[in-house]
């Protein structure tokens, strides 16, 4: 699944959204793979992100504590997390590399940025999916303040009519931007929908 | 509403099981129907915490390039290519248009789809990319194509999605799988540039600390 290669956030000119998902690969070392997981999403959990999950359950948006998600962790578990700025997910990234659990992990964003990040702190990128964008009958998209919000769940669990519903709330004043943001991420079960972006997205409306 | 009952358009419904699991409904009153085959496929490819059990992997894909560091499916000198149909906010889609991608890729070039991905199981004739009759009417949120191929047939794939990409009644968002090369440098990226494709800047780096 590509679920956060075609994020759109960026339309206002702000490039810092990054996700970490981390998990085994399946057949080869997910046996055991639980504890270790677990420990790289208290790991991350101690680096503030702005979301976090795992995709099996849910996260923190979508009604679950951290103990409830690592209680029902496995070894299929993806720990996903969202960050808006690259200091943070520095930190994580440095956690997790002392760490040395053998899990792979993944960050999207800016590909640039990311290889750069990975330098400062001694790590190589391996692969990398790039994204040459949308093709196709572009008419059915929606318009591209709620295509920057509705990318950053790539599963499409957060839609452009329940944007567009925050939309409207925002801008008569019966929500906050934070709000807003808020009530948005809470369709998102994998923690990589970033509620702090959206609330920046939702301020910025034209 | 006053005494009428709201329903749910089961000829639009791609079971995502959104509504269900939110708990939108103040008095409770969603609920899934069992699902039977071939409507168990919405399922499958709609909503994210379903896991496909020939893979056990959760999602309408597979693992791709996530775990590349340790399954070394992309090697050097191949591209994958990750084809999101319906992706992003099509308001879903059949697979009947999937099919059309399917076909299309298949009558232009030797395609080998990838066997983990739920999609090729729906496929009666994966050298042609044609799937089941009885799949094609199925609605869901997106669907994904995967394949792979050699580094410099990287130009060419991308030229036969825009080709077909006019004639479809969705979209769909294109991903190119690359190793890194030990100075940094992506063989895929520099081949594309070449052509003269565009590449976005968000991309999807698999680090290399996995281990077997």
């Amino acid at each position: 699944m590509t679920h956060t290669l075609h994020r759109r956030t960026d339309i206002d000119g702000e490039k810092e959204d990054f996700v970490i998902l981390c998990m085994a690969a399946q057949k080869f070392n997910d046996q055991g793979a639980c504890e270790k997981l677990k420990k790289i999403f208290r790991l991350v959990a101690d680096t503030n992100p702005d979301n976090l999950a795992d995709d099996n359950l849910g996260g923190r948006y979508t009604g679950y504590t951290d103990e409830e998600i690592l209680e029902h962790m496995g070894d299929k578990a993806y720990v996903g997390a969202a960050f808006s700025d690259r200091s943070r997910l520095r930190e994580a990234l440095r956690k997790i590399k002392e760490a040395d659990l053998g899990m792979s992990v993944v960050v999207s964003g800016d590909y640039k940025a990311v290889f750069e990040i990975l330098k400062e702190i001694g790590l190589k990128p391996h692969t990398v999916n790039m994204s040459l964008g949308i093709f196709g009958k572009q008419a059915l998209l929606p318009r591209k303040e709620v295509l920057a919000i509705s990318t950053m769940c790539g599963h499409g669990m957060v839609t452009k009519q329940r944007i567009e519903n925050v939309i409207e709330k925002v801008k008569s004043g019966k929500l906050t931007p934070e709000e807003g943001g808020k009530m948005l991420v809470s369709t998102c079960t994998c923690g990589i929908f970033n509620p702090r972006i959206a609330a920046r997205i939702l301020q910025k409306l034209p | 509403m006053g005494e009428e009952k709201a329903g749910i358009d089961q000829r639009l419904c791609a079971e995502c099981g959104n509504c269900y699991r939110v708990g939108v409904c103040p008095t409770d009153a969603i609920f899934r129907n069992e699902l039977v085959w071939p409507r168990t496929i919405r399922n499958i490819f709609s909503d994210p915490i379903s896991v496909f059990q020939e893979t056990g992997v959760s999602g309408r894909g597979t693992e791709e390039s996530k775990t590349n560091d340790v399954t070394n499916r992309f090697k050097k000198g191949e591209v994958g290519f990750t084809i999101d149909v319906g992706r992003p906010n099509a308001g879903g889609v059949k697979l009947r248009e999937v099919e059309k991608i399917c076909l299309h890729l298949s009558s232009r070039l030797d395609i080998h789809y990838d066997p983990n991905n739920p999609l090729t199981y729906l496929m009666e004739d994966p050298k042609r990319g044609k799937l089941k009759e009885d799949v094609l009417d199925e609605f869901v949120v997106s669907a994904i194509i995967e394949f792979k191929v050699p580094l410099d047939r990287c130009p060419h794939v991308v030229k036969v999605l825009e080709e077909v990409s006019h004639r479809i009644d969705t979209v769909f968002s294109i991903g190119v799988i690359s190793r890194v090369d030990e100075d940094g440098t992506i063989p895929a990226a520099k081949i594309l540039e070449e052509e003269g494709i565009q590449i976005r800047p968000n991309g999807k780096t698999t680090l290399n600390l996995g281990r077997a």
